[in-house]
């Protein structure tokens, strides 16, 4: 059995003594005591299973209990052979029999031990070792929240439906938002999905949050304000929005300086109300101000206040920045800069969509790219009355990263898909956008992110006739401005993109004690849980740093950030049959209904369908420990 | 039609159905325990595991559907030594005392207290009705050797009808399941998924939801909640006998299976799948039928005497005067100043006859029944 | 009921009015409970906020009695906004204009002050209505036990016509019936103006078939008379021997006093049941009857499903089976009738003439019963009622009905309304459901239902024992507060003999079916004063 013993992620990598996982049992070093930690790992495991299947439930705390025996030095009648066949034999039952993956991996370490060392198991008088453990599963490790995944899908299945409300923004303050618009990298590592369709974990965390209509759907045990250190926040994205919501929730007073008229972010003024409708941004937002948190609006934070008055002068302990990626950068192409009208950016149109206006005329559009805006700015020019509306994009559909539902609504609601071109030159007069030029491509040799680079083929050039474009091809961050006097002159705090420079864990900046950030500004455009993710280490970090504390990534986190770049399921597990349980039904507004306005089109479930689709889920759970 | 394989004999089966149900059909016996078909509840105990080719584990026969090509075993040494494996930890959980009054300690004290009670032979009312008991009987459980587990159980005395002995419960969670799933009453907690707080889950009935309809009564496969009203009747040697019914309240009709021994009502229980209440019954229909057995039943024809007691008659003293009374006042004062008022929670029969009498002899239409109340 | 309780399970969308369906039909609570779970839409008109009402998307909290108001209302926003199944009600239906007609002064804003319901929300009840089809309809006595019941009942069908949802699976007007047997009992001819298969004594032809079946000359082709003329006639002598079989109707009928005055004054009065109770203190003969299990026989439930009733075990002492009892009377009066069994009863003469169950026969009720009609041997029985819209008297007719107040409304001098119904626990005066272990202890003692509102002004306590009076009665009753009561409105239920509701409540009637209106009198609650 494959053993995982190499820890290596792209930002750290750790050294162990010892790992006992899933897959087995690693040894680096002989300081380690076997019995003692095996001990620890299998009451690890009998404390997370669930109780409901009895293998599982029994088997697990039988085996503990024998191990703890064994530590105490009490062998069953003086023979520790018997103990060990016992240990075998349960181990086996537990396997092969258990519900789910707590009872059907952990005892594998166990196994490990028995065939190759059975020797170490003998009894004795052990001293108790520090082990870190984890628990986590595919979905789990794939979310860069690492929210609790199985566990509130378990909920839904049990009809406990603010119990896994409750789970998820543990880890994830906006559940609507995510729920509707995230990208869904957990459905990718479902294990459901080998072998036909993934759970619809994003579709089920937003049933969780519509299921909830009280006003105010966090309860909190905690004194809000209760402490005295204020932090400020830059951005009321969902980076800055997040970092607040666990902030409040450990009693800080925070305030949130944003730069617009609305919270949100990129999530506000970035996906347009068929996909996520106002009320659940306000709802959300409301929760966060419900923990006490206060939201300065048309507050641009390095401009009309600098970060250093709000340290020095304002009272704050701390910031932390979350400016996100809000500009967009040019399409390079010929005669971009003599066109007025009609030629804008996808983020500048869906800004203004957002806010009701519509700044573009006429009837034909096109728009360059093939990510989630490109299809948020067609599907949009559609809604406002556009008849022709068509997407260039250099690659061909497979190596686009736009959400393959998205492509499939956008389709069905009308928009012409053109691959492999790539806009050269855009015609216009006196200003006016009139059609635009488009190279023709073939797919060349793979690059360096496994994707196939597009080439053009000589000589094929053709014009398209158009009275908009729309360029959708990427986010700029412009962060440089904010920390303005703080940074000096040596761009400090800023990486070599201009980036902030934060800590992937703590959201430190480089180079200042009091200073935080993460989200888009640190790391470029990337995904919303992302950001809400770094919101939410941040929160951690921060109050460490003002209770005072050392900033630095904890075991779990760095030990969570190392499975990140491995695969939890093994290859060589075996799929479980095929479902023939029909994955959800997803509702969507007819198409005829669709484009006169803005009303949301993915619909949600009811009761019956939610329990019924959680009631899919194989619960991969995985259990890890390493001494270190 | 699709095909699988089980034990190899090959056997139909409809899309959707699960291996349980297929194997049912063709006569091929799965044994379960925690599975309740109705709520769709099971893959709890595991006992209905079989082996299924191609998988490197056993699967639940209850909640695994039957795909074609499926080629399964359900009897296999392996399997019979799981099932073993899991009864002999179910036994050394609780107090099952039926098999285990040899061993010393095996009882829980509300167990010893109610063994003593007057009546009994055994302290557990579900024995010889115990799935769990079936099961051990049928693998043969050497019972004898089960050391119990230390612990303390919980006794819910609290419901009129209903007692839970935690002691006899394996924490299936069908009583949860029907609570929730089929009567909707939500009283009764699921098993949390992980990450359980209390070291054991219990079925524990949060009484403000509860509506006292006993499906969870209906259901549990052991002895842990067992109808105060069959104490020291249910565990009578006499046969169990089965008695399909209808209820007697109100205008739904539910089917019940009456219980009877010794010629008493022991038990009411609802029909399995049939129609119009696929199993359920309510407090009333569950729980309110012992007025048959009231000391205050009226038992023989009575007839006021001048001071206004009653005096106990004939059958023939009581119809005759009725007879008399009835034809002289028709004959005097006209067939329509007699009337009648029939029963509308009797059966029709009766009805039928008591219109019948009113209008082929008294030959008045003065009849009606209490339907407007 | 149009339709079955199977379709309660798989309806899409379910209007129910009048109806405490968690308490007084509680297995078939748990289906519609299970609907809404599953997606179907709900709306409940109870002026209680009932444990189904909570549930409900829409709950529309009504004053007592405005049932016909609110239904008018509703269609006038139908038909206003052309919502209605046009081509239904055309090939269906009649009467259409004359209900159109009528409604039109029903605008949502006349409804609302009736009705204590927005206007909007009348009318948004109205559309959501007509968005689904087929959309079930289903009653029980919160519409019926009004003085304007039967055109409550006729407002019901006209909106279910209106949006064409008769005659379809998951669609129909279901009255959910309060006994056991109701239904039973009015197939069975226990009415007064029909013989057994609903055939009109009035009707020669009928006459005749029966008088050859039963071999008897010259039945009565006069009407009957129902029970409250019946008790209203012991008292004036039109009534002078009263024979009352199984109810207990000093407890159950309105005004106790009165009641019990006419029948004290019963010249001879024969009861038959299976206790002593209040009604048998005035008989001049008690019979003791075998109780339900002591004998074999059918019963008929709401969805018109005729289902066996099995001996469990033996009448005690001399008590004998009901059919006995008239048969042995019959013979005393020189008619030898020839069955000796329920199953010779039914197979014998029900069945065979009764048209509408003749295919009905005890070998075919082993199972899971059938439902009536159901004409031959071979028929399955019918699960819908005017299927596909072919109404049983052809087209279905339209009969629009004005809103009229309740007999007795609340005033100066009696401020409150009461409203009355059964609880989960026991069961009509408790004859039966009082001599059960436990369901005592669940429910020891009747309450009198108050909102808290109410409770505050009047300063009464949770618990503490109050005095409720109307014109005819007063009864010392324990007060439970409950947010689930809206202002003005007193409930409790008749129970139990010492405070029950009819003491309380006036005998005023249906003028069609003689119901009382249980469901609506003017009482007034104090403090007791020591």
């Amino acid at each position: 059995m494959s053993i995982i013993d190499t820890w290596a992620g792209d930002k750290v990598s750790i050294e162990t003594k010892a790992v006992m996982g899933f897959g087995g049992v690693t040894i680096n070093d002989s300081s380690v005591d076997v019995l003692d930690m095996i001990r620890a790992y299998m009451d690890k495991a009998a404390g997370e299973s669930c109780g409901q299947c009895f293998p599982c439930r029994s088997g697990l705390k039988n085996i503990a209990k024998r191990l703890n025996a064994l530590c105490e030095g009490n062998a069953s009648d003086n023979n520790s052979e018997n103990d060990i066949e016992y240990l075998a034999n349960l181990a086996k039952v537990v396997m092969s029999s258990a519900r789910c993956d707590i009872g059907q991996t952990s005892p594998k370490a166990l196994l490990d031990i028995i065939e190759n060392a059975p020797n170490l198991l003998a009894a004795r008088k052990v001293t108790k070792g520090n082990y870190t453990s984890l628990v986590t599963a595919p979905c789990m490790n794939a979310c860069p929240g690492h929210v609790d995944i199985p566990t509130y899908i378990e909920n839904i299945r049990l009809r406990q439906f603010d119990e896994g409300l409750s789970c998820v923004m543990d880890k994830c303050s906006m559940p609507g938002t995510i729920g509707r618009v995230c990208e869904r990298p957990c459905e990718a590592a479902c294990k459901r999905g080998q072998n036909g369709t993934p759970i619809a974990i994003r579709h089920l965390k937003r049933f969780l949050f519509d299921k909830n209509t009280s006003p105010n759907i966090i309860k909190t045990e905690v004194a809000p304000l209760a402490k005295k250190q204020k932090v400020a926040v830059v951005g009321a994205g969902p980076a800055g929005l997040s970092c607040a919501y666990h902030l409040s929730k450990q009693s800080f007073p925070v305030t949130i300086f944003e730069k617009q008229q609305r919270s949100g972010g990129m999530a506000k003024y970035g996906i347009p109300d068929y996909r996520l409708p106002a009320a659940v941004l306000k709802k959300e937002v409301a929760c966060v101000q419900a923990l006490g948190c206060e939201i300065q609006y048309s507050v641009d934070v390095g401009s009309d206040v600098s970060v250093q008055e709000l340290l020095e002068q304002k009272g704050y302990s701390a910031v932390f920045i979350a400016s996100g990626a809000p500009d967009a950068p040019s399409m390079r192409c010929e005669n971009e800069q003599h066109c007025t009208t009609g030629y804008i950016s996808g983020i500048e149109y869906l800004n203004e969509a957002t806010r009701g206006n519509k700044i573009i005329h006429g009837t034909r559009v096109v728009v360059v790219g093939g990510g989630n805006v490109a299809m948020d700015c067609v599907r949009t020019a559609l809604r406002h009355g556009f008849t022709d509306v068509q997407i260039i994009y250099r690659r061909t559909e497979l190596e686009m990263p736009a959400d393959k539902l998205e492509i499939h609504e956008a389709k069905l609601e009308g928009v012409t898909f053109n691959f492999l071109l790539a806009p050269t030159k855009i015609h216009h007069a006196n200003g006016c956008v009139t059609g635009i030029s488009c190279q023709k491509m073939e797919l060349g040799e793979a690059d360096a992110s496994g994707r196939r680079s597009p080439v053009p083929i000589e000589g094929e050039i053709f014009e398209l006739e158009c009275d908009v474009i729309i360029h959708a091809i990427g986010q700029k961050v412009t962060v440089g401005y904010i920390l303005g006097g703080l940074s000096g002159e040596g761009n400090a705090g800023l990486d070599k993109y201009n980036n902030l420079e934060a800590d992937p864990f703590t959201g430190k900046v480089s180079s200042f004690n009091n200073l935080f950030g993460g989200g888009d500004c640190a790391t470029g455009p990337k995904t919303l849980i992302a950001a809400l993710a770094a919101g939410e280490r941040a929160a951690l970090h921060i109050a460490d740093y003002l209770e005072g504390k050392e900033v630095s990534a904890s075991k779990i986190e760095i030990l969570e950030h190392a499975l990140e770049s491995i695969k939890i399921v093994d290859d060589v597990e075996i799929a479980p049959p095929t479902d023939l349980t029909a994955s959800i039904p997803l509702h969507a507004l007819p198409v005829d209904e669709r484009l006169y306005d803005f009303s949301e089109v993915e619909q949600g479930s009811i009761d019956a369908e939610a329990c019924k689709e959680a009631s899919r889920c194989l619960r991969c759970f995985r259990i890890l420990m390493v001494a270190s | 039609m699709s095909y699988m394989t089980i034990n190899g004999k090959k056997i139909e089966f409809r899309s959707g159905e699960t291996i349980v149900e297929a194997a049912q059909k063709a006569g091929i016996y799965i044994p379960t325990l925690c599975h309740l078909p109705r709520s769709g509840h099971g893959d709890v105990c595991r006992i209905c595991s079989v082996e299924v080719k191609g998988q490197d584990r056993f699967l639940p026969a209850c909640s695994t559907h039957a795909e074609e090509g499926m080629c399964i075993e359900t009897e296999t040494p392996a399997l019979i030594a799981l099932r073993k494996h899991i009864l002999t930890t179910i036994l050394a959980e609780g107090r099952h005392d039926c098999f285990m009054r040899a061993i010393p300690n095996s009882k829980s004290p509300y167990q010893i207290a109610a063994m003593n009670m007057p009546h009994r032979e055994h302290a557990c009312p579900s024995d010889g009705r115990c799935e769990l008991q079936t099961l051990v009987l049928k693998y043969q459980i050497p019972v004898k050797d089960i050391v119990p587990e230390e612990g303390d159980f919980v006794l819910d005395n609290k419901h009129p009808m209903i007692t839970r002995d935690f002691s006899r419960c394996i924490q299936c969670g069908r009583c949860a399941s029907a609570c929730n799933a089929i009567q909707v009453n939500e009283a009764i907690p699921s098993q949390f998924g992980r990450r359980a707080e209390k070291e054991n889950w219990l079925p524990l009935v949060n009484y403000d939801n509860c509506t006292h309809c006993g499906e969870c009564l209906q259901v549990c496969p052991t002895g842990a909640l067992s109808a105060k009203k069959a104490y020291g009747l249910s565990t009578k040697k006499d046969e169990l006998i089965k008695i399909r019914t209808t209820c007697p309240y109100c205008g739904v009709g539910c089917q019940q299976e009456l219980l009877v021994k010794e010629g008493r009502i022991i038990e009411v229980n609802g029909v399995a799948d049939a129609e119009p209440n696929l199993g359920r019954l309510c407090v009333k229909g569950r729980f309110g039928y012992d007025f048959i057995y009231s000391k205050d039943r009226l038992t023989t024809p009575l007839i006021r005497q001048e001071d206004g007691s009653f005096k106990s008659a004939s059958w023939d003293e009581a119809l005759e005067l009725i007879a008399t009374k009835f034809t002289d006042t028709i004959e005097k004062y006209g067939a329509d100043s007699v009337a009648g008022v029939s029963c509308s929670r009797s059966i029709n029969e009766d009805s039928y006859q008591m219109q019948k009498l009113f209008r082929s002899i008294f030959k008045t239409n003065n009849i009606d029944n209490c339907a407007r109340t | 009921m149009t339709n079955s309780f199977a379709h309660v399970r798989d309806a899409k969308m379910v209007f129910l009015l009048g109806s405490n369906i968690t308490e007084a039909h509680p297995v078939a609570a748990t289906f519609l409970k299970q609907a809404v779970r599953n997606g179907c839409r709900l709306i409940v008109a109870d002026p209680r906020r009932t444990g189904i009402a909570k549930l409900a998307e829409t709950h529309l909290q009504l004053k007592v009695g405005s049932d016909i108001a609110l239904l008018n209302a509703i269609m006038q926003v139908i038909i206003e906004e052309n919502l209605y199944d046009k081509a239904y009600v055309e090939k269906n239906t009649e009467g259409f204009e004359n209900l159109k007609k009528t409604v039109a002064a029903y605008t949502p804003e006349m409804a609302s002050p009736i009705c204590g319901i927005p206007a909007g929300v009348i009318a948004q009840v109205a559309r959501d209505l007509a968005s689904v089809q087929p959309a079930m309809l289903a009653y029980t006595l919160g519409i019926t036990e009004h003085t304007c019941g039967v055109n409550n009942v006729f407002s019901c069908a006209s909106l279910q016509m209106l949006l064409g949802n008769v005659g379809h699976p998951l669609g129909g007007v279901n009255p959910l019936r309060g006994q056991n047997n109701v239904q039973g009992a009015c197939d069975m001819g226990a009415l007064p103006k029909i013989f057994p298969g609903y055939e009109k004594v009035a009707d020669a032809e009928a006459r005749k078939k029966f008088e050859k079946f039963w071999n008897v000359k010259d039945l009565p082709s006069k009407n009957g008379i129902m029970m409250p003329d019946m008790l209203e006639g012991l008292p004036t002598k039109k009534i002078r021997a009263f024979y009352i079989f199984g109810e207990n109707i000093a407890n159950t009928e309105p005004d106790i006093r009165h009641i019990e005055s006419c029948l004290a004054s019963a010249e001879f009065l024969v009861v038959q049941d299976l206790f002593h109770n209040e009604t048998s203190k005035f008989a001049h003969v008690i019979l003791p009857s075998a109780a339900w299990s002591e004998d074999d026989g059918t019963f008929t439930n709401s969805e018109r499903r005729v289902s066996r009733v099995r001996t469990a075990s033996k009448a005690p002492g001399q008590a004998m089976p009901n059919w006995w009892i008239f048969k042995e009377l019959a013979a005393k009066l020189g008619h030898n009738w020839k069955s000796n069994s329920s199953q010779e009863i039914w197979d014998n003469e029900v069945s065979v003439v009764a048209a509408n169950i003749a295919g009905i026969k005890y070998s075919r009720l082993e199972g899971d019963g059938l439902q009536w009609p159901c004409t031959d041997p071979n028929h399955e029985g019918t699960t819908v009622l005017h299927k596909e819209g072919a109404f049983a008297r052809g087209k279905g007719l339209f009969t629009p009905a004005q809103w009229t107040p309740p007999a007795e409304v609340a005033d100066k001098e009696y401020p409150f309304v009461l409203s009355t119904g059964r609880r989960l626990y026991h069961y009509h005066t408790r004859t039966q459901t009082g001599r059960c272990e436990g369901l005592n202890t669940l429910l020891p003692h009747e309450t009198a239902d108050i909102s808290p509102i109410d409770a505050e002004r009047l300063g009464i306590a949770q618990g503490e024992t109050i005095r409720a009076s109307s014109r005819r009665g007063s009864v010392d009753v324990i007060a439970k507060i409950t947010p689930d009561m809206p202002e003005g409105l007193v409930w409790m239920a008749f129970h139990f003999r010492e405070n029950n509701a009819n003491w309380l409540t006036n005998p005023a009637f249906d003028p069609i079916s003689q119901t009382a209106e249980y469901k609506a009198c003017a009482i007034k609650i104090e403090k007791i004063i020591k």
